[in-house]
């Protein structure tokens, strides 16, 4: 009975140790200008990774407009060649026989396994 | 811990309010000295904010983490010094106090119980201490204790049980001082 009384004050106390005063606000403002402090290092780091990656592009290729230049002038040339195999075929066609390769046939080429036999004996 | 990383201000202080408070008492209750308590607790959130961008949320909870910082920063500054001499209980100043019981602010008495409580907590050893702190103070469970003090869940309920049997026997020389009946 004694013992379940003096567990019982122990409880007690654990309790109101647990209800006692949270963080002065003079702590929560230093921690809450800690976190401003890592915030902004991170930002100034990030920034300046940016800047490096930045000044990299200026030096090797002359800059984001040429790299943005080019990369545009890429895709347009992928859109242009996409768009007019779909819209007319036979253009396609027409360029490729132009240029002899439609009318070309493998066996214009020999026969690839000849040279492969000679080289087996 | 991601808005963080992405320079949100609001989220450093929702983590605050979250964790400062936990972090707080259980420096406290472990050191026995609110300044030092502060400096710990200042320390593990400033550890937050330093991993926020490497924080993995599916390897650890956040609270375990900064539970196992505090334990081990205590630990640090407990070899460095040794603990400032343990708050004594002046029972003559408590005796007073009840005399005055009718006109003393419920608070003073409060005071006196909870520096009683710092004080037999002192006299635990280390990891007795930080046992009985994270499990009848701030309410971990045996498994997260376990985790923090990297022991296995028999050793935390051994450390409690002896903790609280230690304490009990500290405080009831004290019982009637503190307010308890008898």
């Amino acid at each position: 009975m004694r013992n379940e009384q003096a567990d019982q004050d122990l409880d007690d106390l654990f309790a109101e140790a647990r209800a006692a005063d949270g963080p002065s606000d003079a702590l929560f403002a230093r921690v809450l200008a800690d976190a401003q402090n890592v915030q902004s290092q991170t930002q100034i780091a990030r920034e300046g990774a940016l800047s490096r990656l930045s000044n990299l592009i200026d030096r090797l290729f002359g800059g984001w407009s040429v790299v943005s230049g080019a990369a545009m002038a890429g895709v347009a040339g992928l859109l242009l060649g996409v768009g007019l195999s779909t819209l007319n075929p036979d253009m396609t066609l027409g360029l490729q026989e132009a240029s002899g390769w439609a009318s070309t046939s493998a066996s214009d080429f020999g026969d690839p396994w000849a040279l492969a036999d000679l080289g087996g004996e | 811990m991601a808005r963080f990383a992405k320079g949100d201000a609001a989220a450093a202080r929702d983590l605050a309010a979250r964790h400062l408070p936990r972090i707080l008492s259980h420096a406290r209750r472990v050191l026995g000295d609110q300044a030092e308590a502060e400096g710990v607790a200042q320390e593990v959130i400033m550890r937050i904010w330093r991993i926020a961008p490497d924080w993995d949320a599916g390897r650890a909870k956040l609270s375990t983490w900064a539970h196992q910082v505090t334990a081990n920063l205590c630990i640090d500054r407990l070899r460095k010094q040794t603990r400032r001499a343990a708050p004594t209980l002046d029972t003559d100043a408590v005796e007073q106090i009840e005399d005055h019981a009718a006109s003393v602010p419920a608070q003073m008495m409060q005071r006196a119980r909870l520096d009683a409580l710092d004080a037999a907590l002192g006299t635990l050893p280390e990891r007795q201490r930080q046992a009985v702190v994270l499990r009848h103070i701030e309410g971990l469970s045996n498994g997260e204790i376990a985790q923090i003090l990297d022991i296995t869940i028999e050793a935390v309920e051994s450390l409690t049980a002896r903790g609280k049997r230690a304490l009990s026997a500290h405080l009831a020389k004290e019982k009637e001082a503190l307010g308890y009946a008898q």
